[in-house]
């Protein structure tokens, strides 16, 4: 804008000064008729008397000066404001009956010079080519110049001022909706939200409206994919529960009919996990942790483990509700069975990733079979229950959000489980 | 003890019904939702065993419904959708355990008396009263830790006695909770299993675990310290 401004400025400062340059060869033009209206041509010489009106030709360097030459160069005449002047000889001169209009300096200043080539007939006939010249000072018009720059900046200025001022202001209101939109977006990737909101003005409502389409297009399609696997699930297990029921008596159909089942488990579970999404939405993992623990408290009843919760309950995880459900379910189901009596999940951060540790007062697992642990199909357990695929699934789950899950020695004297994943 | 099974494969239905059976209880199956919850309204079991993914009505729904009728007894879930949010929704929704297919059936049984078990308050599978042992995991009892014979029936009539220990167990719900629906409920076959549970358990007529009270039934009561 600033230099729009500037470019608009200098074109209209240069068409001042042509029109003021402009003005001021009207102005000698008409200076000339008057000088050409005064001459008397008396033998060779010439006399103004005092028909000159300008005051200015006798004012003694008034800035306005006129001189009368032959051809040749030969002063007929010339101005009382000049006579201590040395008035230049024009560099090049007009034709016969044509004007000319220069600059020139005159005494070290800047002049307009109005130059006509007249043929001026005597009394007895001759024809005498005579050459005028007029010389203007320059500096009125060059302060009338400055003064109308002055002003025309100043103007310029503020008409800048006011422009950018008012551009500001709509650019405020006018990018007020996309900052929200941003804040919105944000608000979705971290999983705080999960659509936007629909108050949005009417140009941005085409978008919102159809992202808004997209994110539920997107949860119930993963909703349905869950599903329909969790029917195909339903409908391959119930037929191994009859085979198992009926015809399993055999070991080696039995160990097939199991191999079977592990498939379907491992499979279904890792294709059902979200894993990481740049939409994902992010959950209160106490209310979680406190769900499975009163319901593991209900399965494990004869054993009536104590849960000891101590989670910031404004602690959140980036994690798909479902996801989160079966990582900390297989987690503190296995803990349940190991322990003895306690179980303690408590949490910290570090380097930018949150730490979620399970402690079991349980017999603990030596260092030398932890690694193998997350394995498929390993199992840590000699409570007798599950298939061994627990701990292999809940590795997956947290791989896929970038995360790491160790074992440790507990303060409790079992197992501790150590879950990091970013924040 | 009296059982409700809701499945709708009826293969595996069958399979349930018949090891059940075979086990003492008395079973009422269902192979749908609706007639599921029906029949969990009407009769009053020990135990329910439910799949969740039922025509009809789903499992978590009827289990729902019960509960929110008070109907108190215990119920297994048996679940193929093997996700922990569906674990802990059935759980919340009242169920009390839940049994993932594909399962071993002695599993079931096992998780079944357990619930049973738990029901009436006792923490160990072995109920001890006095020289009177009752193994809820075996299915037997043992006087002065020998072996009684016992019929499935005189068994169950036994167990569902000694859970509820110094209550009065009325012949209509002894017969309500040791037979099916289809059984008729004016015979006197109770009195029968009564008279014989006696002479088997307490041979000498010493100890009298099992007194009618005229007009009202049964209690069964016997200290630690009677031998």
């Amino acid at each position: 804008m600033a230099l729009l401004l500037g470019a608009t400025g200098i074109a209209i400062d240069r068409a001042h000064t042509v029109s003021l340059i402009s003005a001021e060869q009207d102005q000698l033009r008409l200076q000339f008729f008057g000088l050409l209206g005064a001459i008397e041509w008396q033998d060779g010489t010439i006399d103004m008397g005092d028909r000159l009106k300008d005051p200015r030709f006798w004012q003694f360097r008034s800035g306005l000066y006129a001189q009368i030459r032959l051809r040749n160069g030969t002063p007929l005449w010339q101005s009382v404001s000049s006579e201590t002047i040395p008035l230049p000889a024009p560099e090049s001169t007009p034709r016969s009956g044509q004007e000319l209009f220069s600059e020139a300096r005159v005494d070290k200043e800047p002049f307009f010079v109005f130059q006509y080539h007249a043929i001026w007939e005597t009394e007895d006939d001759r024809e005498v080519p005579l050459l005028f010249s007029l010389y203007s000072s320059q500096s009125p018009l060059i302060n009338e110049r400055r003064k109308f720059q002055h002003q025309l900046s100043l103007w310029l200025g503020l008409v800048l001022t006011i422009s950018l001022i008012v551009t500001a202001l709509i650019l405020y209101w006018g990018l007020r909706p996309l900052r929200e939109l941003a804040i919105d977006l944000k608000l979705l990737e971290r999983g705080d939200s999960t659509k936007l909101r629909p108050n949005y003005p009417r140009e941005l409502q085409g978008i919102t409206h159809n992202l808004n389409q997209l994110l539920d297009k997107e949860r119930k399609q993963r909703e349905r994919y869950r599903n329909t696997l969790a029917d195909l699930a339903h409908s391959l297990k119930t037929p191994l529960a009859i085979l198992k029921g009926s015809g399993a008596k055999d070991p080696a159909t039995g160990e097939q009919i199991d191999r079977m089942d592990n498939i379907i488990n491992y499979q279904l579970k890792r294709a059902v996990s979200s894993g990481k999404q740049n939409l994902s939405r992010r959950i209160h993992l106490r209310p979680l942790i406190e769900r499975l623990c009163n319901t593991l408290a209900k399965v494990h009843r004869d054993k009536s483990p104590q849960f000891e919760i101590t989670l910031d309950p404004s602690l959140v995880i980036a994690v798909d509700e479902q996801d989160a459900m079966e990582m900390f379910g297989n987690l503190l189901d296995n803990a349940s069975k190991a322990c003895t009596a306690a179980i303690a999940i408590h949490s910290h951060t570090i380097d930018g990733h949150t730490v979620i540790c399970i402690d079991d007062d349980g017999p603990g697992i030596s260092k030398e079979y932890r690694e193998e642990l997350l394995q498929r199909g390993s199992r840590g357990d000699q409570y007798g229950q599950g298939q061994g695929l627990g701990l292999a699934i809940v590795s997956d789950i947290i791989q896929s959000y970038d995360g790491e899950i160790s074992f440790k020695d507990s303060r409790l004297g079992g197992v501790c489980a150590e879950i990091k994943l970013p924040r | 003890m009296r059982i409700l099974l809701v499945e709708d494969e009826s293969l595996l239905l069958e399979q349930l019904h018949r090891n059940f059976e075979r086990a003492g209880y008395a079973c009422d199956t269902a192979a749908d939702g609706n007639e599921g919850l029906f029949l969990g309204q009407e009769n009053p079991y020990d135990l329910a065993v439910v799949d969740l993914g039922l025509p009809g009505i789903d499992g978590i729904s009827i289990i729902k419904q019960w509960r929110k009728e008070g109907r108190k007894f215990p119920v297994l879930i048996l679940t193929a959708r093997d996700r922990w949010q569906d674990k802990v929704e059935g759980l919340e929704a009242g169920a009390d355990d839940y049994v993932a297919k594909p399962f071993q059936i002695e599993e079931v049984m096992a998780r079944a008396n357990a619930l049973i078990r738990r029901s009436a308050g006792f923490a160990s599978p072995q109920l001890q009263f006095g020289c009177i042992t009752i193994d809820t995991g075996a299915k037997r009892a043992l006087l002065n830790n020998t072996a009684v014979e016992l019929t499935a029936y005189e068994y169950n009539a036994l167990e569902y006695l000694a859970m509820r220990s110094g209550q009065v167990v009325s012949k209509t719900d002894l017969t309500e909770h040791l037979y099916d629906q289809d059984f008729d409920r004016d015979s006197n076959v109770i009195e029968v299993f009564i008279a014989r549970l006696r002479k088997k358990i307490d041979p000498d007529n010493a100890l009298k675990p099992i007194s009618t009270l005229r007009g009202r039934g049964y209690r069964f009561e016997l200290s630690e310290t009677q031998h």
